[in-house]
C-alpha cells in the first residue's frame, strides 16, 4: 500500500513515456517551492547575521525567529488545514479505499498518510528556512538535524491536530454536496487573513525601512510571541541549542498531542463524514422557477451564470469578499504614498476593476467546468462562447462597480461632476481586466478544480498573477507620468484593448482539447 | 437539422491523432449514410473515444478529414457542429443546474425556437423517465440520470448526425431500450449515428453496419453478413475476437 502511494507520488512529478522519463507539472511546483525556500533560507540567514551584528542582543534574533515560526504555525491553520481536509474527505479515490479490504483504522491512517503531507508546504519553505537561517547565523543546535525535524514537527502537528478536531465534525455535520463549499470558505478566510497581513504590516515594515530607522531603536521593541504558543517554544529551544529542557519537552508533547489529536479526530468522525459524502441526499434547485428555454443565447448565458454563480455561494462569498479587500487595498497605501481624495478613489476603484477581472474574468471560464466542452460542441462556437461569458462577467462587474463607486464619492464627499471621469477610468480598467481574465482562463482553466482559488494550473495561475501586477503598474503609473487622456481617450483605449485580448481568448479556447 | 439532409451525413478520411509519440487514431476512414446505425467497436485503446472526440470538434485531428452533413468540421464548423449530437463517455454537464434548466440551455444554444424546445424537454424527460429526478441539481443525480440528461441534450435539436460513445452505459434496461428506439426513430427520420460499444449484442441488434478499430486502425467494416463472408455460423463476438480484440484480451 506505501509504495501504491509512493508510485502515486512519483506520478505527479514525471512519467515515463515509452522508457523516456519526462517531467510532469508537479515537478514545476517542487522546483519553484525549492527556490523560494532556498531564497528565504539566504536572506534570513544574512538577517540573522546582520542581526548579530547589530547592537540589539540575541533574545531579539529570537524574538524575529519566534514571529516567523509563529507566521508558520498560523499558515499551516489558515492556508493548509483545508488541502489536508479535502484530502481526507473529498479525494476522488475515496470509494476505492472504501471498497478495499482495509481496517478502520488501517483506513484512517492511510487517509492522514495522504493528507498530512498536504499541510506541510508552509513548514518546509518558511519555517525550515528560518531556522536553517537562525543556525547558519547563530550557530546549529546539537544533535542538529534531529533536532530542528523536532521544532518543525511541532510547529506542523500542533495546529493540524487542532485544526482537524474542528473541521471534521463540521464536515460530518454539513450536508455532503457542501463539503467542497466549506473548503472554499476555509480558502476565503485564507485569502482574507493573508490580505490582512500583507496590507497591515508590509506599509509599516516599508515606513520603518523608509524612515532610515531599522536598527536597534526599532527593533529592540520586538517582543517575542506570547509563551503559550508552540511557535515559542520552538525559537527558544533552538536559541537555547535545546540547552534548556522546559522548551523542548513542551515542544515535544505539542508534536505528540497534535499527532494524537489528528488521529483521535480522524478516527472519531472520519467514517461519518465519508459516509454523508458518499450518500448524498438529493437537493432541489431553488430560488429559479421552473426552466424556460431563453430566446437567444446572450439569454440562456445569463440565465445559466446567475444560477451557477448564486449555486455556488463559497466561490460568490470568495469574489464579493475579494473585491471588499481589493477596494480597500489603496487605503492601506496611503501612509506610504500620500495622495489626494480623487486619485485615491480613483486607484481604488481601478484597483476593484482589475481585482475582478483577476478573481472573476479568470475563473469564469474554470467555473463552467466539464460544461466548457458545449464551447466547441455547440454551433456557437468558442468565439461567441467567450463573448457570451464576457456579458455574465461585465453584469457582476457593473453590480461590484456602481456601488463601489457611490460608496467612493460619498465617503470621500467628491464632487458629482468627478464621478463620470471615475467611472471611465474603473470601467476601461474592468474591460481590460476581465479580457484578460478570460484569456488567462481560456489558456489554463483546469475544468477538474477543487479549490476554489486553484481553477487555473500552475502557470495559468502565474500568469494571472503577472498579468495582475503588470495591470496595477499600469494603470497607477499613468497619472504618476503625468498622462492625463482626453475625456472618453481611456475608454476607447481600454475597450480597444479589451476586442483584441476577447478575440484572443475566442483563438485560444478553439485550439484547446476538452 | 431536418430531414430530407445529405446521402452520407459523417465522413471521415485518414483521421489521425495522436498523443505525444503515441499514435491513437492512425488513418481512420469511415462514413455513416443517412438512416443508417453504425456500431463501432474496437477493444479499450483502439481509438474509438478519439476518433469521436475528433468528429465532434472536442480533439483537433493532427491530419485527415471530417465532413458532417457535407460541412467541413474545419472551414465550416458552424454548420457543421449545428447538424451533430454528442453523447460522449462522460457526460457534459453543469453539476449546479436541474435537468430541466441544463436542457433548456443546451436548447437555447442551438437556436431550437423556445416553445419547440420546451414540449421537446418535457417529451424527453418524460421518455426517458427523468421526471423524478428534474427537480434536483445534477451534481446529485445518479449516472443513469446524467446519462439520461446527456442523451437528451444530444437529441434536442434533432441533429442530422450522431455520435455516441458508450451510450447504454449505466442506463437500466427500460432506458436503454427507450434510447435504443431513439436511436431507431432517428435513423427512420433520415440521421445517421456512430455508435461506440462494448456490448456486441446490442451492435449485432441495433446496428446496420459496424466498424472495427484496432491500435487506431479500422481492421474491418460491413454489414455482419459481410464481415461473416464465407462463415454463416460466425457471431460478431467470434468476429470480433479474431478481428479487433488484443492478444490476451
Amino acid at each position: 500500500m506505501l509504495r501504491g502511494r509512493a508510485a502515486l507520488v512519483r506520478g505527479r512529478l514525471w512519467t515515463r513515456d515509452r522508457g523516456r522519463v519526462r517531467p510532469r507539472s508537479g515537478i514545476v511546483s517542487l522546483a519553484l517551492a525549492l527556490l523560494s525556500a532556498a531564497g528565504l533560507a539566504w536572506a534570513l540567514s544574512v538577517a540573522f547575521a546582520a542581526l548579530r551584528g547589530l547592537d540589539v542582543g540575541e533574545p531579539v534574533a529570537r524574538a524575529l525567529l519566534g514571529w516567523l515560526f509563529t507566521a508558520t504555525l498560523t499558515g499551516v491553520l489558515v492556508f493548509d488545514l483545508h488541502q489536508a481536509l479535502a484530502v481526507l474527505v473529498a479525494a476522488p479515490d475515496l470509494d476505492l479505499l472504501r471498497a478495499a479490504p482495509l481496517s478502520r483504522r488501517g483506513l484512517v491512517a492511510l487517509r492522514l498518510l495522504d493528507a498530512l503531507p498536504q499541510s506541510l508546504p508552509i513548514v518546509l519553505t518558511l519555517a525550515l528556512p528560518a531556522a536553517l537561517g537562525y543556525a547558519v547565523a547563530y550557530g546549529a543546535p546539537a544533535g542538529g538535524a534531529a533536532m530542528v525535524a523536532l521544532a518543525l514537527a511541532g510547529l506542523w502537528l500542533a495546529p493540524l491536530g487542532a485544526g482537524l478536531a474542528l473541521a471534521l465534525p463540521l464536515a460530518r455535520m454539513l450536508p455532503p454536496a457542501r463539503a467542497r463549499d466549506l473548503l472554499g470558505m476555509l480558502a476565503t478566510f485564507a485569502l482574507v487573513a493573508a490580505w490582512l497581513a500583507n496590507a497591515l504590516l508590509v506599509p509599516r515594515a516599508g515606513l520603518e525601512g523608509l524612515s532610515g530607522t531599522p536598527g536597534a531603536g526599532a527593533l529592540a521593541a520586538l517582543p517575542p510571541p506570547p509563551g503559550w504558543l508552540p511557535s515559542r517554544w520552538a525559537a527558544d529551544a533552538l536559541a537555547t541549542r535545546f540547552a534548556e529542557p522546559g522548551a523542548a519537552v513542551f515542544l515535544a508533547l505539542a508534536a505528540l498531542a497534535g499527532a494524537a489529536l489528528a488521529w483521535w479526530s480522524t478516527d472519531r468522525h472520519l467514517a461519518a463524514a465519508l459516509d454523508r459524502t458518499l450518500d448524498a441526499p438529493r437537493r432541489a434547485g431553488r430560488g429559479f422557477g421552473p426552466a424556460r428555454v431563453a430566446r437567444s443565447a446572450t439569454a440562456a448565458f445569463l440565465a445559466r451564470d446567475a444560477r451557477l454563480f448564486g449555486r455556488q455561494w463559497s466561490v460568490a462569498a470568495d469574489v464579493v469578499a475579494a473585491s471588499l479587500l481589493w477596494l480597500l487595498l489603496p487605503l492601506f497605501a496611503v501612509p506610504l504614498v500620500p495622495a489626494g481624495r480623487t486619485d485615491l478613489a480613483r486607484a481604488m476603484l481601478v484597483l476593484l476593476a482589475i481585482g475582478i477581472g483577476y478573481e472573476v474574468g479568470a475563473r469564469a471560464l474554470a467555473l463552467e467546468r466539464r460544461g466548457l466542452a458545449w464551447a466547441r460542441l455547440s454551433p456557437l462556437g468558442p468565439a461567441r462562447w467567450v463573448r457570451g461569458r464576457l456579458a455574465g462577467v461585465a453584469i457582476l462587474a457593473a453590480a461590484l462597480l456602481l456601488p463601489a463607486t457611490a460608496a467612493v464619492t460619498l465617503g470621500f464627499r467628491l464632487p458629482p461632476a468627478v464621478v463620470p471621469r471615475l467611472l471611465e477610468w474603473a470601467c476601461s480598467a474592468a474591460a481590460v481586466s476581465i479580457s484578460l481574465g478570460l484569456l488567462t482562463g481560456a489558456a489554463f482553466a483546469d475544468t477538474a478544480w477543487s479549490h476554489p482559488r486553484a481553477m487555473l494550473s500552475l502557470p495559468g495561475r502565474l500568469a494571472g498573477l503577472a498579468l495582475l501586477l503588470a495591470q496595477v503598474g499600469a494603470w497607477l503609473a499613468l497619472p504618476a507620468l503625468g498622462v492625463h487622456p482626453p475625456p472618453g481617450g481611456v475608454l476607447a483605449a481600454g475597450l480597444a484593448l479589451s476586442a483584441l485580448a476577447v478575440a484572443a481568448a475566442g483563438r485560444t479556447l478553439a485550439g484547446r482539447n476538452l | 437539422m431536418s430531414e430530407p439532409g445529405p446521402a452520407v451525413r459523417l465522413a471521415i478520411r485518414g483521421l489521425e491523432r495522436r498523443f505525444g509519440a503515441h499514435v491513437a487514431v492512425d488513418g481512420v476512414s469511415l462514413e455513416v449514410r443517412a438512416g443508417e446505425i453504425v456500431g463501432f467497436l474496437g477493444a479499450n485503446g483502439a481509438g474509438k473515444t478519439t476518433t469521436l472526440r475528433c468528429a465532434a470538434g472536442l480533439l483537433k485531428p493532427h491530419a485527415g478529414a471530417i465532413e458532417v452533413d457535407g460541412h467541413a468540421l474545419d472551414r465550416e464548423g458552424r454548420a457543421a457542429r449545428a447538424a451533430l449530437g454528442f453523447v460522449p463517455d462522460r457526460p457534459y454537464l453543469y453539476e449546479r443546474l436541474t435537468p430541466p434548466e441544463f436542457l433548456a440551455f443546451v436548447a437555447a444554444l442551438y437556436g431550437v425556437p423556445p416553445a419547440v424546445a420546451e414540449g421537446r424537454i418535457a417529451a424527453m424527460l418524460s421518455r426517458l423517465a427523468i421526471g423524478e429526478a428534474a427537480g434536483a441539481l445534477l451534481e446529485t443525480a445518479s449516472l443513469g440520470t446524467r446519462q439520461k440528461v446527456a442523451v437528451a441534450a444530444a437529441l434536442l435539436h434533432e441533429p442530422g448526425t450522431l455520435l455516441l460513445d458508450e451510450p447504454l452505459a449505466g442506463l437500466d434496461p427500460p432506458a436503454a431500450f427507450t434510447l435504443k428506439q431513439l436511436l431507431r426513430e432517428r435513423a427512420a427520420a433520415g440521421a445517421g449515428a456512430l455508435v461506440s460499444t462494448h456490448q456486441l449484442e446490442v451492435a449485432e441488434r441495433l446496428c446496420d453496419r459496424v466498424v472495427m478499430l484496432r491500435r487506431g486502425r479500422v481492421v474491418a467494416s460491413g454489414t455482419l453478413a459481410e464481415l461473416r463472408g464465407a462463415r454463416g455460423d460466425a457471431t460478431l463476438e467470434t468476429l470480433f475476437l479474431e478481428l479487433a480484440a488484443e492478444e490476451g484480451a
